[in-house]
Parts: C-alpha cells; sequence; structure tokens
C-alpha cells in the first residue's frame, strides 16, 4: 500500500474507513499518509475520544444493565405487573413509565449516531455499523428494544477488532439475539433424554416453601405430603413452561447468516442438529417479559443424546458444552472465512470485490483464527483497496450518506436522536432492520426513484441547517446540540433576513468552495459545471443552501 | 424482507413531461411538500376510465405465510391432530370457524371478505404451490421466486421484467417505458430487476411530496401487544415530528415556488440519464416519474363503490395501485407486498397473530377488487409466499419453515370458484422430508400460466430460463 496523501487518495480513503471526509479526519489522513491513517485507525484504543465521550454522558442509559433498565425504564409488561402489586401507581403514572420505556432505545440511536458522526475512532464505528448488522437483530420484536442497548454495547463493540469467535459467542449468549430468533423457546423433542434437572429458579414460590421447609425453622408447619404435594407442582410448573420442542430458527440462521454462509455446505438435517445442540439456552424465568431477562443454560430443556452437526459427532450426554463446541467448529470453518471475508470486501471494495483479494482476507481470517483487527487489515492495507477503479465505487447506504452529510457540512449531532430518526426516511430506520440478514450492501437495492428523492429531500434539511442559520437536522429541535458553529448566536439567527453562512462570491466561486467542502478530493464529473451553469441562468443568484442542496442531491455525492 | 419495485407505462405525455414538471414544481421533496398543485386532469383519475389495458397485479406475502391456515385442508384428518393448539376449527355453526369452499378446503375466518369473490366465481386458489428448490431460508426462496429460477442464484433479472420485455410492444423508451411496471414498495423488488425500465414509488403520496401514513413497518406478528401499541404510538410521534418538519422546511422555503422549480431545474440538470449508471438513471426516472405522476393526480381519488382500503400496508400499497390502474398512466405489472408472515411462535388460530394479518390481507384485497369494479375485467392479481410452513406446530405453537405453499388468482376473467391442484396429502408419509407439504404444482406453471394467459407475451418460454411451460397442461385459471 502506498504512503499516497494525494487529495482523491484521502477522499477514497476516509469514504471507506471513516463515514466521508470531516475536515479533522482530512487534515490527520493528509498527516498520516493513507496507510498511515488506516494503521492508526486500527487501533481504537489508542485514540482519544473525549468529546464523544462527555457528550454520551448525557445518556444515563448506555452504561446500564439489563438490571438497571429494567429497573429505572421497565417495558410496559412489567409496569401493568407493577401496578397490580402497587396501588399507589395511578394511571398517570403508568403512562409516565411506559414513555419512559423508550429512552433506552432512543438514547442508543442518538448515541450511535453522535458516534458515527464526531467519533475519532471512525473506522470502529465504521465496523460497529457492519457487524451490528451483520448480526442483526430488530428493536420491535419483542422485548429485543428492551435488551439491544446492552446487546450493541457487549455483544458488539467490544469484539469488531478482537475475536470473531468472542463476538459470535457473546451474541449467542445474549438476550437479544435469544428473543429475536426465538431460541429462548426451543427445547428438546419430547421423547429425547435431556441433560439434567431443572435448575432452582428464583423468585418462585414453590421454590421458596420448599427451601423453607428443607431449612427447618418455620419449614416445620409443613408436612411430608404438603411437600410432596409442593415438589409435584413444581415439576408441573416446570413442564408447563417447557416449550415441547424445537425451533429452528436461531440454529439456521447462525449457519445461513452468521457463520458459513448460505452456501456454506450445510443440510437442513445440519440446521436440525445444530438446533438441538442448542435447546436449552434460554432466558432466566423462560423471558416471561416481567424480571429482566437474563441468559442461562437449562438442562432440563437440553437435547442430550448425540447429535452429528457437518459431519462432526457432538456425544451424548453432554450439556452448555455441545453449543460451545458448535460455535467453536463454526467459527473456525472455511467456509465462514470465505463468508465473512466476501462481506468485508463488498463493504470496503466494492459490491462485487476481486476473488483474489477475498481469498487472501479469508486465509488472514483461518490464519489468525478469527482476528478481526488482523483480517480487518488485511482488506484495508491491500493493493485493492485504493486502486482508483474503486474511488467512488459503492453507493452509499443511507447510514452512510446521512453521516457524510452531516460530517461534510460539520454539523454538530445533538443527543436527542432526532438525526437517527431521519433514516427511517431514508428507508433504514436505525435498530429497524426487520430481516435477520440487516440491510444491504449492494447498490441495487439503495437506488429507488424514492430512495433517491428522499436523499435530496433530507440533504436539503441539512443544507439550510448548515447555510442558513435556522434550526435543522443536524442539531435537534430541541437545541440540544444545535448551536452550529457560531455557539450561542443562534438565537440571534433565527428567522427572515437571517445571515447566510459559508462561501460568498460569484456562483461559480461558491460553487467551487462547496464543491471543495462537500466532495473534496475532486469527483471526475462535470457536476461543478452544471450547478455553475443552472445557478447563473436563473433570476436571482442561488444562496449557499440551494447549491449545497443540489450537491448533497448530486449522483456524486450518492458515492463513496 | 427485500423490497424493490415495478413500473408504469406513460403512454401519452410525450412532450409534455419536462414542461408540466417545471411548471408544477414537481420534485418530490418532502420539505417542499406543499401539496402539490396540480395541473392538467386531463388524464381522468377520477373519471371512469375507458380501460383496455390488462394488468397483473403481483403481491408477495413476504416472510412464508402459513399456507395450511390460510386455505385451510379441513377435509384432511391429519390437519387436526398435528396443529392442536393452532387449527382454525372445521366449518360449522358460528363464527371463528374455517368458512368451507368445497367442502374439503376453506378459508381461514379472518379472509371472509374473500368469499364473495369466490362464490362468485372471480377468485381461484391453486394449492400445493411451490419450488422445487429445497431451500428454507427466506431470503433464497423468495430471490428463487422473484427471478424464477428455482436454484439458481445468479440469475440476473427477475421474472416480471422477462415478462416486461415480452409484453413490450414495439420500441417503448423513456419516459413511455417508466410506468408500465410499477411497485408500491420502498425498493424496487427482484423480480423487477433487470433491463426494463422499473420503478419503485414506496408510498405515492409521499413520493408526490405530500405526507406519507402513518409509519408502520419491519412489524413481527409475535410482537407483544402493549409493545406494539407503544411502538405505534412512539412511530405515530415520529411522523408527526415528520411532518412538524416539513411544514417548518416549507416555511423556511418561503413558500417559495419559484425557489422550488428552481431546484428542481437544477436537480433535472445533474441527473441525465445514462443507461450504465444506476444512479443516474434512477434519478432520472425518479423526476420524470414524479412529474408524470403529478399530472395523472392520482392523489385526488376516492375509491368507488365504498371500498374501505385498511389505511396502511398493503390496503394503502392496493389502493395506489388502483389509483394508478384508473389514472391509465399505462400500468402493466404492479408489485405489492405485505410482511409479517414468519408465525415461529404463538401464531393463534382463528384468532391471534397470523388471523390479524390475514385480515389486513384479505380485506386489501377484497376492497382493490371492489374499488375497480367493471375495471376488475382486464385486472387479475396473483398472491404467492416464498414457501409454506411446517405442518405440524412447533414447540412455541408457531410453525417453522416448510416447503410447499398456496396461492390465490384473483380477477374477473378469472375461472374462480374452485380451488385448483392435486392435493398430496398431510400424513407423515405424504409430506415432503416428512415434516413439510410437498408441492404438487410448480409455481412457475401458475405464474406462468397466469402471465401467459393474461398478457400474452411474445415468447413465453422467455419467462423462466430453463422451464418450458406447456399450455396444455395449463390448469384453465384464466378464461380465455
Amino acid at each position: 500500500m502506498r504512503q499516497a496523501n494525494d487529495a482523491a487518495t484521502i477522499a477514497h480513503v476516509l469514504n471507506r474507513v471513516a463515514f466521508g471526509p470531516r475536515r479533522s479526519d482530512w487534515e490527520r489522513a493528509e498527516e498520516l499518509g493513507a496507510e498511515g491513517y488506516v494503521r492508526w485507525q486500527l487501533e481504537p484504543e489508542s485514540i482519544a475520544d473525549g468529546q464523544v465521550d462527555s457528550k454520551l454522558d448525557r445518556l444515563p442509559t448506555l452504561t446500564m444493565d439489563i438490571g438497571e433498565l429494567y429497573r429505572d425504564y421497565p417495558p410496559p409488561q412489567r409496569v401493568e405487573r407493577l401496578m397490580r402489586q402497587d396501588e399507589e401507581l395511578d394511571e398517570e403514572a403508568r403512562r409516565r413509565l411506559a414513555r419512559q420505556s423508550r429512552v433506552p432505545l432512543q438514547e442508543l440511536g442518538a448515541a450511535r449516531m453522535v458516534r458515527a458522526v464526531e467519533s475519532e475512532r471512525q473506522l470502529n464505528e465504521v465496523l460497529v455499523d457492519f457487524w451490528f448488522n451483520h448480526f442483526n437483530v430488530l428493536s420491535s420484536k419483542g422485548q429485543v428494544r428492551f435488551l439491544i442497548s446492552p446487546y450493541e454495547r457487549d455483544a458488539i463493540r467490544p469484539h469488531v477488532m478482537g475475536s470473531f469467535r468472542r463476538m459470535l459467542g457473546a451474541v449467542a449468549h445474549s438476550p437479544a439475539m435469544l428473543v429475536y430468533l426465538d431460541n429462548w423457546q426451543s427445547a428438546a423433542e419430547e421423547d429425547r433424554d435431556v441433560a439434567g434437572r431443572a435448575p432452582r429458579a428464583r423468585n418462585d414460590a414453590v421454590e421458596d416453601a420448599i427451601r423453607r421447609m428443607r431449612g427447618g425453622g418455620g419449614g416445620g408447619m409443613v408436612n411430608p405430603r404438603q411437600m410432596q404435594q409442593m415438589q409435584r407442582q413444581r415439576r408441573q410448573q416446570q413442564r408447563r413452561n417447557r416449550p415441547p420442542g424445537l425451533n429452528e430458527n436461531y440454529a439456521r440462521e447462525l449457519m445461513e447468516l452468521h457463520t458459513l454462509g448460505v452456501d456454506g455446505g450445510y443440510t437442513q438435517n445440519d440446521v436440525r442438529e445444530v438446533a438441538r445442540a442448542l435447546t436449552g439456552w434460554t432466558l432466566t424465568l423462560g423471558g416471561r417479559n416481567l424480571d429482566p431477562p437474563g441468559f442461562v443454560f437449562r438442562p432440563d430443556w437440553h437435547d442430550a443424546e448425540e447429535k452429528t452437526v457437518l459431519g462432526t459427532t457432538l456425544a451424548a450426554g453432554r450439556g452448555l458444552e455441545d453449543g460451545e463446541d458448535l460455535l467453536d467448529m463454526l467459527a473456525a470453518h472455511p467456509s465462514t472465512a470465505t463468508f465473512i471475508a466476501t462481506k468485508l470486501c463488498r463493504k470496503f471494495i466494492a459490491d462485487d470485490p476481486p476473488g483474489d483479494l477475498v481469498d487472501t482476507v479469508a486465509g488472514a481470517f483461518l490464519r489468525t483464527r478469527g482476528n478481526l483487527r488482523a483480517t480487518t487489515a488485511t482488506v484495508l492495507l491491500s493493493d485493492e483497496f485504493l486502486g482508483s477503479e474503486y474511488h467512488r465505487a459503492k453507493v452509499k447506504s443511507p447510514m452512510e450518506f446521512l453521516t457524510s452529510a452531516v460530517r461534510s457540512l460539520e454539523l454538530p449531532v445533538g443527543t436527542n436522536g432526532q438525526l437517527g430518526r431521519t433514516l427511517g426516511r431514508l428507508g433504514a430506520p436505525l435498530y429497524g432492520a426487520s430481516p435477520p440478514t440487516g440491510y444491504p450492501d449492494t447498490a441495487e437495492e439503495w437506488t429507488s426513484a424514492n430512495a433517491i428523492l428522499a436523499r435530496m429531500d433530507v440533504g436539503s434539511l441539512l443544507a439550510m441547517s448548515a447555510f442558513s442559520g435556522r434550526p435543522g437536522l443536524g442539531g435537534g429541535r430541541r437545541g440540544v446540540g444545535n448551536r452550529g458553529r457560531d455557539g450561542g448566536q443562534q438565537g440571534q439567527r433565527r428567522g427572515r433576513g437571517a445571515v447566510e453562512r459559508g462561501p460568498t462570491g460569484t456562483v461559480e466561486a461558491r460553487t467551487e468552495a462547496l464543491l471543495a467542502q462537500i466532495l473534496p478530493g475532486g469527483i471526475g464529473s462535470d457536476t461543478g459545471e452544471k450547478i455553475i451553469g443552472w445557478g447563473e441562468s436563473q433570476d436571482s443568484a442561488p444562496s449557499n443552501a440551494e447549491i449545497a442542496t443540489l450537491i448533497l442531491g448530486s449522483p456524486d455525492f450518492q458515492r463513496r | 424482507m427485500k423490497k424493490r419495485y415495478c413500473c408504469d407505462e406513460y403512454v401519452r405525455s410525450t412532450g409534455v413531461s419536462r414542461r408540466v414538471f417545471v411548471r408544477t414544481g414537481g420534485l418530490a421533496m418532502v420539505s417542499f411538500g406543499l401539496a402539490p398543485r396540480f395541473v392538467g386532469r386531463a388524464l381522468g383519475a377520477t373519471a371512469p376510465s375507458q380501460g383496455g389495458k390488462k394488468v397483473l397485479v403481483c403481491v408477495f406475502q413476504r416472510g412464508a405465510v402459513d399456507g395450511l391456515n390460510m386455505i385451510v385442508p379441513h377435509g384432511d384428518r391429519e390437519y387436526y391432530k398435528v396443529r392442536q393448539n393452532i387449527a382454525i376449527e372445521a366449518p360449522g355453526r358460528g363464527d371463528n370457524r374455517v368458512i368451507d369452499l368445497d367442502g374439503f378446503f376453506g378459508l381461514h375466518p379472518s379472509l371472509a371478505p374473500l368469499q364473495p369473490w369466490y362464490e362468485d366465481g372471480h377468485l381461484a386458489i391453486v394449492h400445493a404451490v411451490g419450488s422445487p428448490d429445497a431451500t428454507r431460508s427466506h431470503f433464497d426462496a423468495q430471490d428463487y421466486m422473484e427471478t424464477g429460477t428455482p436454484g439458481v442464484k445468479n440469475t440476473a433479472d427477475g421474472w416480471l421484467n422477462r415478462l416486461l420485455a415480452e409484453t413490450a410492444e414495439g420500441e417503448i423508451g423513456g419516459r413511455q417505458a417508466l410506468m408500465r411496471g410499477l411497485a408500491v414498495t420502498r425498493q424496487e423488488p427482484r423480480a423487477f430487476s433487470g433491463p426494463q425500465a422499473s420503478l419503485a414509488v414506496g408510498d405515492l403520496q409521499q413520493f408526490l411530496g405530500g405526507e406519507g401514513p402513518p409509519v408502520r413497518r419491519g412489524r413481527p406478528v409475535d410482537q407483544q401487544t402493549d409493545a406494539a401499541n407503544d411502538m405505534a404510538a412512539n412511530d405515530m410521534a415520529d411522523e408527526r415530528q415528520a411532518a412538524e418538519e416539513r411544514r417548518q422546511a416549507a416555511q423556511r422555503s418561503g413558500g417559495n415556488q419559484r425557489r422550488r422549480e428552481a431546484l428542481v431545474s437544477g436537480f433535472e440538470a445533474l441527473y441525465g440519464t445514462d443507461e450504465n449508471d444506476i444512479v443516474l438513471s434512477t434519478g432520472s426516472e425518479a423526476l420524470d416519474a414524479v412529474a408524470f405522476l403529478k399530472n395523472a393526480d392520482p392523489l385526488r381519488y376516492q375509491p368507488a363503490n365504498g371500498a374501505q382500503y385498511p389505511p396502511v400496508g398493503l390496503g394503502r400499497q392496493l389502493q395506489h395501485v388502483a389509483q394508478l390502474i384508473k389514472a391509465d398512466v399505462g400500468l402493466e405489472i404492479a408489485f405489492a407486498d405485505i410482511d409479517g408472515w414468519d408465525t415461529h411462535r404463538q401464531q393463534g388460530g382463528a384468532q391471534g397473530a397470523l388471523a390479524n394479518r390475514l385480515r389486513e390481507f384479505g380485506q386489501a384485497l377484497a376492497a382493490f377488487a371492489h374499488d375497480l369494479g367493471d375495471r376488475m375485467e382486464d385486472v387479475v392479481v396473483l398472491t404467492m409466499s416464498e414457501f409454506g410452513r411446517t405442518v405440524e406446530q412447533n414447540g412455541s405453537q408457531g410453525t417453522d419453515h416448510g416447503h410447499a405453499n398456496a396461492c390465490m388468482v384473483l380477477g374477473g376473467q378469472v375461472n374462480g370458484g374452485r380451488v385448483y391442484g392435486e392435493w398430496p396429502g398431510l400424513d407423515r408419509e405424504q409430506r415432503y422430508e416428512g415434516r413439510d407439504l410437498a408441492i404438487t404444482t410448480d409455481f412457475r406453471d401458475v405464474f406462468g400460466e397466469v402471465a401467459d394467459t393474461h398478457l400474452s407475451p411474445a415468447n413465453r418460454d422467455a419467462l423462466f430460463p430453463g422451464y418450458v411451460l406447456e399450455p396444455r397442461t395449463y390448469k384453465g385459471l384464466i378464461k380465455t
């Protein structure tokens, strides 16, 4: 890889390694050169990110665990239960609590956008976007939205530069994925041997009573017959809670989407065997929505008979280790290496990436046992990565379009989540990809008539926000972080006759200045001439906001 | 699920568009989303149309609908044995039972609005239809169904795109081609991908610069009710906020019509047609489409015959399709879709998650047929889903991915009132791989027959590469 720092190369690197060029990143990349910038970004742990950190301090739910979230931001069903138990809670309180319950997802969305736009650790954020999408969960499925913030924080973020196997394992254990792909509801079929007896369930009235009996004390009040009856009740309850059979959903997507890929060489029989291996990977309390769910392995739900997955036998009589061995096997499988390598190359190189590079990257994945830093580095430090034939070869996803626009305009991002909501209008709501495939990563998927019109639309809002001195999408309607570059002067700039910001001079001069800001590095098209020609033919000179609207909505800006 | 588009033909628009476009400030930019200033109502969006053009409407049930609870084989005893908790009670007195069709099959009670169409002979059903490919992946199976090439992943174009090519009369280019096929989905469906122009408009009103419908997307069927309500409230709040943003933005733009027109002309300059560049060609199509659709004025449309569409989702999509059919914009093939069928758990029986989804589905189809009235003589609606679901209920009172499914064919010229197809039986040994409804009719035979008899493609064998349609084996779904 060349130590290039020409403008076209810098623009390319920032379009791929970052969410588009931003002034500070541009300067840093010029200083370090392309390779230096990539190597710097490959070590996010050593990049200070104090400004973003302090902004995120305003979002208290980001650091809460599931227990704290359920306590402070209870799901509506939990509120209903609390109301039945506590008559002090009136209707008003119920509504307030229901509103509260949305806060963690809102804060997570706000944080994602703040980080994507403003973090110094741009590659890390690009990879979080990539890997979250790879291990997609949908916020509106069941309880997922109450589990999704810890999911991104604990299952995805720590591993994007780490071990694939560890990410795979963290995802497999995560309540969010267990709910999203239904594995929490999968148990051994009726006629199978299971791995053991039910674990003692906390908060179980029968359990408590039995414990009291055994512990003496008050238990002396209960005679053996009553005790037998209680035990029978407990067994009945456990049977009731136990799903009567397999659910293949997670098992299938684990192989098709998370590891091997659909052509990875597995069969329907493998899907079934994998589902059997993962029986008993479920949630505390059977996930009954009232208390915070956590991962638990239930031996009494686990099919302990022998299984054969991809030709490898998992011996009978085992428990949790079935699933762990399975994940080991899948993570180390050559099909997984090729599948992950293809997706990474598609993300960073081209929709149809060069096969030789995919092979090289897959080799790195296998050689390093799924070390994602090394694997990602193999893509980004390859000769192909900088190939001029790949400059602007990718069509931006809605996320990439929005963040690159905000970054190029140097708009600050608020913490109220408004910017993230714009993604819905662009066709890709944040945490709203319904299928387990997540959002697509190829041009044709993002290029539809209404998608392009929506980009023109959103671009105009951003341009007005940046240049007309009025509130817009970059900051937030509540003004949080919406000070623009002129800080507290915002108030004076509201309303008609506001001073326009940005370059001054002729249409030509302003167009060139705005192009240099929004699409730095040259674009190899006649977009500039067209805008200038258009602007000069107008009765009155177009504003900076209008010129910027055209640039953001131009074909060139849709590519990266 | 993947979603894509289709197109519409603007046959008589020659020479008008650009001028009209600029004059109406036709850009769909929501931030300029003042109520569209309609001009030229000449295309008669509200007047009864002369008709004549045949239209095929495809409705994809994404996520694999449980065909055995949609079109219930209540005469198959095994059905009740293996679906203890989710079976629909056999026909008889009272509600919440199967609506009998022919003594063996019946409709889910939520599909009651479709019963009259069956009785009148305008709705046909084909059961045990599917793909010979064994995949149980939603994504692969949808692709196979949309490309029309089971098991072949590298097929570049979709079957509806090939159908457009085979039904094109003479040289059709530019904006005339634009509206022949149109998807009322946010993204182009795979079925439409390919060299023939096609267009995805998503929500039509939003596409034309107005406000969209209440947002409700990607909602899985097993969602908790409270959470669903809560999410809906959230979406509504977002939508209200978006509307407010649009209003403010419109104010910000000073309501300045001329400025909007100026920007429109600026974008027109930037997006010249370039067949080789997907962004340029799509942008160009989009700008043209907005102009043409505004000219056709579909938003002033009132459903006829008291038709009541569900206000969101498929109902709204089909209302758009009906509008465009009546507006005579040149629509030949429309594509709509509805998701939420992946009922792995708690799918319910006569009531519950699947029942709710089917109710919306049936109401939307029935409203469409009511609305079009006599125009249904020219229209055929074909429903499809990527595969069926397991014969037996699973451990979560749902159903897992299966194999064969059922299709509906609805239209004035349909030989309806019958359930077509050979019934393979539900007993274990009759099932596919011991678990799923076996396939007795290849989906290409249903799609192919409907397309061939309704739209008369020049070369029927071009529709499904590597697969020959045999007209003598057609079931007679469409009157010829």
